[in-house]
């Protein structure tokens, strides 16, 4: 829904635009003086702001500037009592949206609003198309395609995002990618490890604290939310953050003003939030375990991160880049990867996700050490054993299948193409054996001229005798 | 669970306290420390234990050691990072963010956050294996 300040000091025109404006599905807000509304804006995200010119605690058009320089600063529609055109001149030199009098008439304000919020629209879907910079984040799977799509989405926006995911699926790294493809990249991208934090260090970790605010604190301290200014915070394992404390975060959220522990005044930080789980937080939030009104206001947009095992075609991407990273970074010697060690990465369920896969490749240089190419013994021993049993199982199923399901290939490991073929020469090997090597039985059966029949056994090298 | 740590061998008596806390509170958890970046670099090239999770505690008790620090920070991507720095002021604090830090304190404050914090991921790490 978009969102449409007012800053006008005359509370009836004020009234009236609120009526007008909330009819056409927007949320409407309204402040009478220039230092309430620049509050506003710089707490909130507008769209759209109506600025009179002539207020009592300052120039309307002096404001522009400060304004514009806000990340997704919201377009202006400057308004004044009387038609002056020398501000007008200067308005658009401001490169305001548009400059039109109170006195206009109803279709004025809502054509002008309406195109103001087209045109930002279009500013933002022009760049949701750019190319995002992926950082460490490998694959090209359609799961991370689909991801790759919402991390574009999200740094084209400043809303707030939640990330979920199993353990070592990436979360961070798709945080840090919607930060620096976001306006605010230049700026700091702030961690808070809800999980690591101690009940009683959160509140002052997060909102900082005044000297003498409790034993110990013999200084002031400036916290996270602060340090985040003008960036993102990045709160990990949100899930486990304190209810109490995520009811005084709500606060700062919405209005990007806090207290420090101890503290006297209010302090402001124009942060970025971004939040990551594991866990299910609809379900805490159904178990009183976590708040309701929280969880809505984090998870404006959610992206869910695919474990390794739904993306296995990812696993070679991500071997090559990891091996390529530690030859560069760690001087390492650099290994080949044998068909077999790639098989038994493929057949592994990774319950650890990447981060488990990319310990395993650290693991197996280590015992392949200087030998040029590793091979599955080089692989921890619970794989080897998951891939052994997984085989045997298979085996056995194999045998209590139809002869049909046998010579089956591995989906999981061929393309299209590659999968046809198999089947094509499991196919030309069954109808021989069938028919016991008779050509025209097997070209009656088959469908096929004997030419082709022949093309095919010398092809994939059958004898039909 | 490993808690690896790095003070430097000039880092005087910061050090000192640091390696005193560490063996009276987190008797019976592996530690390693290193006092040298190049023994930490060669660490985090080799000894890869599969099952153990490790967290790095890297004291920077000057403003040069963070930018010495700061000079691999590539080889340290990934890891689980706990940061002493030198002060509190926004610059070394700005510095400090691009280590991604689960937390960070300050050389002037008592190591007992930092003791907490450790203890709560060392007893989340058991609760985990059990």
């Amino acid at each position: 829904m978009p969102k449409v300040l007012i800053i006008d000091d005359d509370l009836e025109i004020c009234e009236i635009l609120v009526k007008r404006f909330k009819r056409l599905d927007h949320e409407v807000k309204y402040s009478l003086t220039l230092g309430q509304g620049l509050d506003k804006i710089f707490s909130e995200d507008f769209d759209v702001v109506f600025l009179d010119v002539n207020l009592p605690d300052g120039n309307g058009m002096d404001a522009i500037e400060s304004i514009r320089e806000k990340i997704f600063a919201p377009e202006i529609i400057i308004m004044t009592g009387k038609g002056d055109l020398e501000g007008a001149e200067l308005a658009m030199k401001a490169r305001v949206w548009d400059y039109i009098q109170k006195s206009g008439t109803h279709k004025e304000f809502k054509f002008s609003l309406i195109r103001a919020l087209e045109y930002r629209q279009q500013k933002q879907s022009k760049t949701s198309t750019k190319k995002i910079k992926r950082g460490a984040i490998i694959g090209k799977s359609r799961q991370i395609e689909v991801c790759l799509r919402s991390v574009s989405k999200a740094s084209n926006n400043d809303i707030p995002i939640l990330i979920s995911g199993e353990t070592g699926t990436g979360k961070e790294l798709f945080a840090k990618a919607i930060h620096e493809n976001s306006l605010r990249y230049q700026n700091d991208f702030i961690v808070v490890d809800c999980a690591s934090l101690p009940e009683h260090l959160v509140e002052s970790v997060l909102f900082g604290h005044s000297k003498g605010a409790f034993t110990g604190a013999d200084s002031d301290k400036i916290g996270l939310i602060k340090l985040a200014d003008k960036g993102t915070l990045f709160l990990d394992e949100v899930g486990e953050l304190p209810m109490a404390v995520q009811k005084k975060f709500l606060r700062a959220l919405q209005e990007k003003r806090f207290r420090p522990v101890g503290g006297k005044k209010e302090i402001s930080s124009n942060f970025r939030l971004i939040s990551a789980t594991h866990r299910d937080l609809p379900e805490m939030v159904k178990q009183d375990r976590f708040r309701d009104d929280f969880y809505f206001r984090i998870a404006s947009l959610s992206i869910e991160i695919p474990p390794l095992r739904d993306r296995k075609s990812d696993i070679s991407l991500l071997v090559t880049y990891h091996m390529d990273r530690k030859e560069k970074f760690f001087d390492e010697f650099p290994h080949q990867i044998s068909d077999e060690f790639l098989k038994n990465l493929f057949g592994y369920d990774w319950p650890g996700n990447v981060r488990e896969l990319l310990n395993t490749i650290d693991y197996a240089c280590s015992e392949g050490f200087q030998e040029p190419m590793l091979f599955a013994k080089h692989l921890p021993d619970h794989i080897r054993v998951f891939n052994i049993k997984a085989r045997i199982k298979k085996h056995k199923s194999f045998e209590s299948k139809p002869d049909s399901y046998k010579n089956r290939a591995p989906v999981e490991q061929l393309g299209l193409k590659d999968y046809i073929e198999k089947m094509k020469h499991n196919y030309v090997t069954d109808i021989i054996s069938h028919t016991h090597g008779d050509i025209k039985t097997a070209c009656r059966l088959s469908d096929l001229s004997r030419g082709h029949l022949y093309a095919l056994l010398k092809k994939y090298d059958i004898s039909s005798s | 669970m490993k808690l690896v740590f790095f003070i430097h061998k000039d880092s005087s008596k910061k050090g000192e306290i640091l390696q005193k806390i560490i063996n009276t509170n987190f008797y019976g958890t592996k530690c390693q420390i290193f006092r040298a970046f190049d023994t930490l670099k060669k660490s985090l090239k080799r000894e890869i234990q599969l099952t153990e999770n490790e967290i790095f505690i890297l004291l920077a008790e000057s403003v040069s050691r963070l930018n010495e620090l700061n000079s691999f920070i590539d080889l340290l991507e990934g890891k689980r990072i706990i940061l002493i720095l030198p002060d509190s002021s926004k610059a070394s604090l700005s510095k400090a963010s691009k280590f991604f830090p689960r937390f960070f304190t300050s050389i002037s404050d008592t190591y007992d956050d930092l003791c907490d914090v450790l203890n709560k991921i060392i007893n989340q790490e058991r609760i985990k294996l059990n």
